[in-house]
């Protein structure tokens, strides 16, 4: 369960003030699939940067399962990161220098997993998202649907109660965009909480709910037909 | 995990094969340069030590301050101290004193000049050192023994372990071999190979124990020609080196105090010149090298290097190794950018500050290793080629030696902190959410550290050039203009008396331009004695000058083109000029030439000023007329001070230490040589000829000097080196990540030339920075380190200017290689970069 409440986000500089998000409040079911859209600049990716403890607001509360986090400091944020959460990004950001085995293994990485087990499940990962035939190659090597697949595997590796997506489908063609769409609604189906930010209406509809904001506020929510 | 970090290093490294590459090739040679630097210094640093029991022995020293001259500290002391030891020290187990002399050895067909050592029999009881053959302690209790090296063994005897066997010295006398040395090693102050007893009849040692007045005076005087008229100037001054053992090292100070009693009890007084004190110390023997010696060091080759000297070299040692780690530092941090989204990614996934501080230390520590091993190779390559140049034979064990071992893994340990410590806490800071946008993230303040890092750099670096030019400038002036005394093709022989049919013969050879006799103090020749030759002067009127006598003829100051400041110079034309037998107690009379220093100590304003005047010289000497003022002149440049002098033309009365200065015409050296010698041999003189060239005795002088001077410049070119790789790394990088700022501008309509301005003044400008900022510390240390002589070239701004010219000029041309080819590049092709 996740629950904003009254979340803002302000950013400062030394001259400017802006406020990313506006007394944001949002619940989000265990193994609910949620979308998040909106126009540019409308705070869909601070959104999903305060759910996924990578940033704090600047007020309000975050009831992250059970926990208030709003004001937890920069451990404890990576340790709840680290044990709850998997992240898939539009420009998939792989490690390059690590073979595409080595970057899932990131992901359990940290959790103190015994080096043949991670391997283990890393290639169960790959196997679930039809990439185990390039466990050895390197992310230069792979074309930008396989290099998505592979952050997928990542993020469901660690087995995650919550996973954020950031426009997965931003930089692939319909095809792997689909392909992305499936693997998420699977993970969904299978009871992990999904929260996606995106342009398309159509891989929006492939969620149970849809939140669209603007300029920082949230403005409408649609349930999708089940 | 560890297998997950090793993966990401080793293919970062690869990935980036020319900023690590340039990394870890300077650190190499940063090390290297260290390595060898410490391994010297240690060398210096540990004469001596190889004596048994080395902490028990100590040399009696003896320190001189006379009015008007500086202060000088030398490794002898007073001949008579000897004896006095056993009385005044309890401690005291063992005395020993050393003469040494230069003889002719003969055995068979190998007949050499050799440097010989007089030793009392106890000195191989003090001074231990190890044998390969018979017992050195008792061999000398014979007096016709003597202790050999194994080398002068095989030189002369072609066997190991010659005992029993004989050599003749000098044509006259036969010495038996008693016990045969190991080699010794460079690091030592013993520059004789053989030790001759003290107790034959005809050792340096028996004739200065015979002497009359053995027990007077602070240099013991002895009496040559006429015993009845004991006038200073015709003594031969004794120099021993005094050696102790002590029971209890601690006693030293002790030890030494009660040396001085001595003196202050009037044990001497009568040999020092009035106003003068002197002041005894005991020096441990393996401290012995390091003192700052001046005046007859004895033993002739003995080229120290000063604490200070070694002190510098192994502070610019330790700068040019931190030049090295800078370079790393500061390509490191350069790279943080390229690997933000991996420090997000691992972030996302759980790591913390400290696992991600720990993997770039890590990384870090792979270059740091890997430099070591490359350096290790590298100091192991050139030691050979160090070793010969330095006369050494200096290794590198550290695989047999834990503390070089430890040595080297606390500083592989140090180094990965100090090169991986940085950039790990920069890169561990980083947000998450900040780093995974994408793009270039550059957190505020390491742009700040890295400019301040190349300035650094390049301040140590125009520093070092600085410091390079003065010295090798001023090496230049000191051997050769700085002399004022033209000393190019002079071949010195010593021959006393000079004036013989030897002497005679020469003048008239063909390849001989000119030839003159003089006294050997004048022209140095290990024998900076301060005292020998002093004597009181004074002018009627004016203040008493304490002045060394030097012995000339007439065609002296010609030879050495030494012209007047005032007055003339010697002339056979002048029938005064040269005094005749003395009539003790008559005081002699005639003429006199000074130096300038000799002109002002009497207290005259101009060298006119003197001219004419009467000057006494004594007690008991004589009254003479000053004739002429010459400028100063001296081989010991390192003194801040010239002596006041005065030369005459006295060989009637001067009994011993003569030299003859023979001046060779260039085109006929060889051929004059052998017939020089020749003529000796035939003139029936004593032994083999002792000669050598003056121009190789004063590069000898300054030989420490010269070879400090090489290893810093040296150090100056690998600094200079590094600051250029570490440039060129920089550059690259920043360019790199500027294309797209550059593909915009180029776009907007900038030309090529203004984007080449643009990057290049970006790395000018800390260059600049670095010039105002060396150029003061600079001028302040060579300035005081050029004030140690006694003439120094002026520190010109031309030099700074220059310096810090060439300093930008690397690095213009350092960045411009790399800019021209990013210019190069289409706009379009910038743009699209991402």
């Amino acid at each position: 369960m996740l629950r904003l409440e009254s979340i803002s986000k302000i950013y400062r500089t030394d001259e400017i003030e802006t406020l990313a998000l506006n007394e944001v409040s949002l619940e989000i079911a265990p193994g609910e699939f949620v979308a998040i859209m909106g126009p540019s600049g409308c705070g869909k990716s601070t959104l999903l940067n305060v759910l996924g403890l990578l940033d704090s607001p600047s007020s309000g509360a975050y009831h992250f399962f059970g926990e208030e986090v709003s004001a937890y400091s920069e451990r404890q944020l990576t340790r709840l990161r680290r044990d709850r959460i998997g992240f898939v990004f539009q420009s998939f950001n792989l490690i390059d220098d690590l073979s595409v085995a080595e970057n899932v293994e990131v992901a359990l990485l940290y959790r103190r997993v015994p080096a043949g087990e991670r391997r283990r499940r890393a290639l169960d990962a790959l196997e679930s998202v039809d990439m185990a035939h390039r466990a050895r190659h390197r992310p230069k090597q792979l074309s930008g649907g396989q290099q998505q697949r592979v952050a997928v595997a990542r993020a469901l590796v660690s087995d995650p109660s919550l996973i954020l997506a950031d426009e997965p489908t931003g930089n692939l063609d319909t095809a792997n965009g689909e392909a992305v769409m499936t693997m998420l609604a699977n993970a969904a189906a299978a009871g992990v909480t999904v929260v996606m930010v995106t342009h398309s209406g159509a891989h929006a509809a492939r969620a149970q709910r849809t939140v669209r904001l603007l300029d920082g506020r949230v403005v409408s929510e649609t349930q999708m037909a089940a | 995990m560890l297998r997950n970090y090793l993966a990401a290093a080793l293919r970062n490294l690869d990935r980036n094969g020319f900023y690590g590459a340039i990394s870890i090739a300077g650190l190499a040679l940063g090390l290297t340069a260290a390595i060898l630097t410490y391994l010297y210094v240690g060398s210096e640093l540990a004469y001596d030590r190889f004596v048994e029991d080395s902490a028990h022995a100590f040399v009696v020293t003896s320190e001189l301050r006379s009015p008007g001259q500086a202060q000088v500290v030398s490794d002898y002391a007073p001949a008579w101290i000897a004896r006095q030891i056993p009385s005044a020290i309890s401690q005291a187990s063992a005395t020993a004193r050393l003469a040494y002399d230069q003889v002719s050895l003969r055995r068979g067909s190998v007949a050499a000049p050799e440097e010989l050592a007089w030793v009392d029999p106890t000195f191989f009881s003090i001074v231990r050192l190890p044998a390969i053959a018979g017992d050195p302690s008792v061999a000398l209790a014979d007096p016709a023994g003597v202790v050999i090296t194994r080398s002068l063994a095989r030189k002369y005897f072609g066997v190991d372990a010659p005992i029993g066997e004989t050599i003749e010295l000098d044509g006259r006398q036969i010495l038996r071999v008693g016990a045969v040395l190991a080699d010794l090693p460079s690091e030592t102050h013993l520059t004789q190979q053989i030790f001759a007893s003290g107790r034959a009849s005809f050792s340096r040692l028996t004739r200065i124990d015979s002497a009359p007045s053995a027990d007077a005076g602070y240099a013991t005087w002895l009496v040559t020609s006429q015993p009845e008229q004991p006038v200073k100037a015709r003594f031969e001054t004794v120099r021993l080196r005094t050696y102790i053992r002590l029971r209890n090292p601690d006693q030293a100070p002790a030890a030494a105090m009660a040396l001085n009693r001595l003196i202050a009890d009037g044990a001497i007084g009568r040999g020092l010149p009035p106003g003068s004190s002197v002041r005894l110390n005991l020096v441990p023997l393996t401290s012995l090298h390091l003192e700052n010696f001046r005046g007859a060091n004895l033993g002739a080759g003995d080229v120290r290097a000063s604490r200070g000297g070694l002190i510098g070299l192994v502070a610019t040692a330790s700068l040019v190794l931190g030049l090295a780690v800078v370079n790393l530092v500061n390509l490191t941090t350069a790279q943080a950018a390229e690997r933000a989204v991996e420090v997000g990614v691992r972030k996302v996934a759980g790591a913390r500050r400290r696992d991600l501080f720990i993997q770039f230390v890590g990384e870090a520590s792979l270059q740091v290793i890997t430099a070591t091993a490359l350096a290790i190779a590298l100091v192991e390559l050139s030691l050979p080629a160090l070793n010969a140049f330095l006369g050494k034979s200096m290794s590198f064990p550290y695989w047999s030696n834990p503390t070089a071992g430890l040595a080297l893994a606390a500083c592989v340990v140090v180094l990965s902190l100090a090169a991986g410590g940085y950039p790990g806490v920069v890169l561990s800071a980083f947000r998450p959410a900040q780093a995974l946008k994408g793009g270039a993230v550059v957190p505020a303040g390491p742009s700040g550290v890295r400019f301040a890092l190349v300035v650094g750099q390049f301040t140590v670096l125009i520093g070092l050039v600085v410091a390079v030019s003065v010295v090798w400038m001023q090496t230049g002036y000191a051997t050769g203009q700085g002399l004022r005394m033209d000393t190019e093709q002079v071949l010195v022989v010593q021959a006393t008396p000079c004036r013989s049919a030897f002497e005679a013969e020469v003048r008239r050879l063909p390849g001989v331009r000119a030839a003159a006799c003089s006294s050997r103090n004048l022209l140095g020749l290990d024998d900076f004695d301060p005292v020998k030759n002093v004597m009181d002067a004074n002018v009627a009127g004016g203040p008493t000058a304490h002045a060394d006598m030097g012995l000339v003829d007439q065609d002296w100051f010609s030879l050495y083109g030494i012209t007047p400041l005032a007055g003339r110079l010697f002339s056979r034309d002048r029938g005064k000029d040269e005094l005749p037998v003395q009539n003790y107690p008559e005081l002699q009379r005639g003429s006199v030439v000074i130096n300038l220093a000799a002109a002002r100590a009497l207290g005259f304003s101009t060298p006119a000023a003197a001219l004419g005047r009467q000057v006494q010289v004594g007690p008991g000497y004589g009254e003479f007329e000053i004739v002429g003022v010459t400028p100063d002149t001296t081989l010991d440049l390192k003194s801040a001070r010239v002596k006041a002098t005065f030369f005459l033309v006295d060989f009637a009365n001067y009994p011993a230490d003569q030299v003859l200065s023979i001046k060779l015409d260039g085109d006929q050296i060889p051929e004059t040589l052998r017939t020089i010698d020749q003529l000796w041999r035939n003139s029936g003189q004593a032994g083999e000829i002792r000669r050598q060239f003056l121009d190789d005795y004063v590069q000898r002088l300054y030989v420490a000097t010269i070879r400090q001077g090489v290893l810093v410049s040296v150090l100056c070119g690998l600094a200079l080196l590094l600051a250029c790789m570490g440039l060129l790394g920089l550059a690259s990088f920043t360019a790199q990540r500027r294309t797209k700022e550059i593909g915009v501008r180029r776009a907007l309509g900038a030309s090529r030339q203004a984007i080449l301005q643009m990057l290049i003044w970006q790395f000018t400008k800390p260059v600049l920075l670095a010039c105002l900022i060396s150029w003061p510390i600079a001028a302040l240390v060579m300035r005081s380190w050029l004030d140690g002589f006694a003439y120094r070239i002026e520190l010109s701004p031309l030099i700074f200017l220059a310096a810090g010219l060439a300093a930008l000029f690397v690095a213009c041309a350092t960045v411009l290689t790399h800019a021209l080819r990013v210019v190069s590049r289409r706009p379009v092709e910038a743009l699209r970069h991402e």
